[in-house]
């Protein structure tokens, strides 16, 4: 089984990387990252400020939604090409083939966050607008984070959606609610329900959204934590110890796992109707 | 469980050290420490007014009372307690000056190493060990505080304590015209607190690690100039305050409480804000309820909000720099304000006339200050990406906003170095930077060319 | 989508059920790490000059000094306080607003200079002015009418060096800043 579930990761390795759409993101990824360092061509980034603050808002339009169509492609291309058919015949079990393709997926994925992060760094000290190394270790984590993240959606919504359009679709919507319409929605519906409601239904809410979730723990890991008032004053505190971390990773894998499991579903489901 | 048995083996070579020492030197070293601490208040009836007091290094013993005019010098090895009495020195004579000596209190709560209570006092270079107050002005005239360190006693030991617990490093209450000048403070509640106290001159202080820095309430022509405040929950708290100078100052980091700021202006009237540096507070400058003042050639650099005003208006802000605050600007029912020719390094300018001064104006948006205000939770959405989004779609009444109509277009040369902060050195960057590369590339490679 | 829904109607059913809950008003703790007043924004000592109100949506607000309470009365109204609470001078205990008693004298030093103190019983108030030699007993109803003056200038006058007509500027302004 674990045989089975490498050789689809190297399978994936392969595919991922012979994909222009992989160097489309690196690419990109890399470009707008350089203009923000040269745009604060007079600061060490470091800490909570306006520079890791508009880093912090670029990597979040752009990571999710590379994550979503990489990953969502990936799984529909198997159906459009015929492969998952074919693969179907061999005694490949389900679960072998999920847990390769999220490891195959999340190794170009992150290789992608690597390469960007990289040049950045490098450039960086070039320019001699280098990075503080613990906000630049922890804006990798955070990438790494929301790329592992978004792919377990990514890999929901390829397993739901029937073809490459379908999957965009779907990708660009999922991506608008958690990223872009998120707040807008919630102060819209929330703010129409009683005043001591909001609050513990907002902290709900913010674990069942990954974006959300990883950029206030970047930002509270910066140091920026007071900026979100006393309301959160107790969880700020509890995230900026060592407790957050893992109470982060814990989410995490949480999310990861919950995830695999309903796509695992979805598949065996599909393979028994045949 | 570690910490504790750090403290035994701690305390265990302490006593191990102190019997090995008073074995060694046996009775002779006994007579010189254990010396009984003189009185120091029999030395002071024993003067005449106008003597000079020199005192040995040593312990002497408070509290004392100096009712002639007086001078008593020592050395940072001069100690002087008071043994569980409120005051250490109490000072109720003018023209009395103490300089060089150290004073301990280690009485918690309204204590204090020294009250003032006449004119003319100079306290220099004194080290001042306390749990309550450590320099207290009452009715105190024209007097001269400087060079002085005042520190909370629990810091020596890594204590922590609540701000309710500590007292105030020098606490001025209905005393004029003193001079307050390159004291040292930390750890206490309030660094310098002004009540009912005018024209005071502060300058050149350093506070850190304590609740407000510079506290003024109700004050006339206060007068703070080129302190330094770091660590506190906020550096300046001016309130209640008129026609103030507040200048050169620099207020850093700031950051760690939910109610932190650089500089803090209430009820402040007809003062004057300038040349202050604030960086890497929550907030930079905060004005509330306060207006006719002139705030201008402020660097408002890296802090979570750089300026918020409320319910302030008629002021003037100019000439100011505001530079890589996540948000730049908040203003709330704050209208006729005048702000013109700063320097905002996220206005995208267009200068036609080439005067250095960009021809689009900059509106402040309320948006989300008016969110907050009305639900304190919404601060969650704190410069969300969904949140630039949404502010930008209420553009209605953008008359209305605070705007700065001629936005400078370049930072001017010559503040160049206010504004940066030092270049460390980064090697590790460079490293990891170079090992993720190469990864990618390895993988990428191995990646493609793998059959 | 099932999940979804599944999962949101708990978080709100919970919510209700903690809501609904806490109907009967109660004074929260001060927390000097966080707590500021609503009106001057200085911290809020966990000490006897503290008050609090809480509206009738369940918001509460803090003041450093009943005076402060009062500017915010004066602001928002009176109609939507679901409760509002003082402390005991003595034992910090909290007590209903209504139903304290208050001692006034503009030398008494509060927080924000308003001169006033609170006691749960009119024999603790009555034994304060007797120690401190002076002070007006108030009940609550009487606070009404009070002039809510700051005592923002030093008692001793013949220590200002002529600042007779700051003075009167000043007790101007602070008129000025309790009829806003």
């Amino acid at each position: 089984m674990m045989a089975d579930m490498l050789q689809v990761a190297k399978r994936e390795l392969k595919i991922g990387f012979r994909n222009p759409w992989a160097y489309s993101f690196l690419a990109l990824f890399s470009i707008f990252s350089l203009c923000l360092i040269f745009i604060n061509s007079q600061n060490i980034v470091q800490g909570y400020s306006g520079t890791t603050g508009s880093m912090l808002s670029l990597i979040l339009y752009l990571l999710p939604l590379m994550t979503l169509f990489l990953g969502s492609f990936s799984l529909t291309a198997e159906k459009e090409e015929g492969s998952w058919q074919l693969l179907s015949t061999y005694p490949l079990g389900t679960l072998s083939f999920i847990a390769g393709k999220y490891i195959g997926l999340s190794v170009v994925l992150i290789t992608i966050v690597a390469f960007g992060y990289g040049v950045l760094g490098i450039v960086g000290q070039i320019a001699g607008t280098g990075f503080d190394f613990e906000t630049y270790f922890l804006f990798l984590a955070f990438s790494v984070g929301l790329v592992l993240l978004f792919l377990a959606i990514a890999m929901i919504v390829g397993s739901l959606s029937r073809n490459r359009w379908q999957a965009m679709t779907n990708s660009v919507a999922i991506w608008f609610f958690l990223v872009v319409g998120w707040s807008t929605i919630l102060i819209a519906i929330l703010g129409s329900l009683p005043y001591l409601w909001i609050k513990p239904i907002l902290v709900a809410l913010t674990f069942v959204n990954p974006a959300e979730l990883v950029r206030l723990f970047v930002v509270i890991k910066l140091g920026g934590g007071s900026v979100l008032g006393p309301e959160y004053y107790e969880w700020v505190n509890w995230v900026r110890q060592s407790s957050g971390t893992f109470l982060f990773l814990g989410v995490c894998i949480a999310w990861i796992v919950i995830s695999m499991g309903l796509v695992y579903w979805i598949w065996e489901r599909g393979r028994s109707r045949g | 469980m570690k910490n504790k048995f750090m403290k035994w083996m701690r305390l265990t070579i302490a006593i191990l050290f102190v019997s090995v020492a008073s074995s060694l030197f046996g009775s002779a070293q006994a007579n010189t420490t254990e010396a009984p601490a003189k009185a120091l208040q029999l030395l002071i009836d024993n003067a005449m007014p106008g003597d000079t007091i020199v005192l040995e290094d040593g312990k002497y013993l408070g509290p004392a009372i100096i009712n002639k005019q007086l001078t008593i010098k020592g050395s940072r090895h001069t100690v002087v307690t008071a043994d569980g009495k409120p005051t250490v020195i109490d000072i109720r004579s003018n023209q009395v000056a103490i300089e060089g000596i150290s004073i301990v209190q280690r009485l918690a709560g309204d204590s204090s190493a020294i009250i003032v209570n006449s004119d003319h006092v100079s306290l220099d270079n004194l080290s001042i060990e306390t749990r309550g107050f450590g320099i207290l002005l009452r009715n105190a005239n024209e007097g001269i505080i400087k060079n002085n360190r005042i520190v909370w006693s629990g810091a020596n030991n890594n204590e922590r304590a609540s701000m309710s617990k500590k007292n105030n490093g020098i606490d001025l209450y209905d005393s004029h015209d003193n001079r307050i000048e390159a004291n040292e403070i930390s750890d206490m509640r309030d660094g310098i607190y002004l009540e009912n106290s005018h024209r005071s001159n502060v300058a050149n202080n350093l506070i850190y690690r304590s609740r407000y820095g510079i506290h003024c309430m109700y004050t006339d022509g206060t007068r703070i100039i080129g302190n330094q405040g770091e660590y506190n929950v906020t550096g300046a708290m001016i309130m209640g305050v008129r026609d103030a100078v507040v200048s050169n100052n620099s207020f850093r980091k700031q950051s760690e409480n939910v109610n932190s700021q650089g500089l803090l202006l209430f009820d402040v009237q007809t003062s004057l804000i300038e040349d202050n540096v604030v960086e890497g507070n929550r907030v930079g400058i905060y004005m509330e309820q306060s207006s006719n003042n002139e705030l201008r050639n402020n660097s408002v650099l890296r802090n979570f909000m750089g300026i918020q005003f409320l319910e302030s208006s008629d002021n003037r802000f100019n000439h100011n720099q505001l530079i890589a605050n996540v948000i730049e600007a908040e203003a709330l029912e704050s209208s006729g304000n005048r702000l013109d020719s700063n320097y905002w390094d996220s206005v995208q300018g267009l200068d036609v006339n080439d005067d250095g001064l960009s021809d689009i104006s900059y509106a402040i948006n309320p948006f989300y200050q008016r969110l907050i205000q009305k639900t304190p939770a919404f601060q969650l959405f704190f410069q969300s990406p969904g949140m630039i989004y949404l502010s930008n779609l209420f553009m209605n009444d953008k008359d209305n906003w605070a705007t700065d109509r001629t936005p400078l277009m370049s930072l001017p040369p010559a503040l160049a170095d206010r504004t940066n902060l030092p270049q460390e050195t980064r090697s590790y960057v460079w490293i990891a930077s170079l090992i993720l590369l190469s990864a990618s590339l390895t993988i990428i490679y191995k990646g493609v060319h793998r059959k | 989508m099932k999940k979804w829904t599944l999962g949101l109607t708990l978080v709100l059913a919970i919510a209700v059920l903690t809501a609904c809950g806490g109907k009967k008003y109660e004074a929260v703790p001060i927390n000097e790490e966080v707590d500021v007043c609503a009106i001057c924004k200085m911290q809020v000592k966990d000490d006897a000059y503290a008050t609090q109100l809480t509206t009738k949506d369940g918001k509460t607000y803090k003041f450093d000094d009943i005076g402060c309470m009062n500017e915010w009365k004066k602001t928002n109204g009176t109609e939507n306080i679901g409760m509002d609470y003082v402390r005991d001078y003595n034992d910090k205990e909290w007590v209903e607003y209504k139903k304290a008693t208050y001692v006034y004298d503009a030398s008494l030093r509060t927080p924000m200079a308003y001169g006033i103190v609170s006691f749960k019983d009119k024999k603790a108030a009555e034994d304060f002015i007797a120690e401190q030699g002076v002070g007006k007993l108030m009940k609550a109803d009487e606070l009404v009418s009070h002039t809510w003056e700051q005592n923002k200038e030093s008692m001793n006058m013949g220590d200002m060096h002529g600042d007779g007509d700051m003075n009167s500027v000043m007790s101007g302004d602070s008129m000025e800043m309790t009829e806003k």
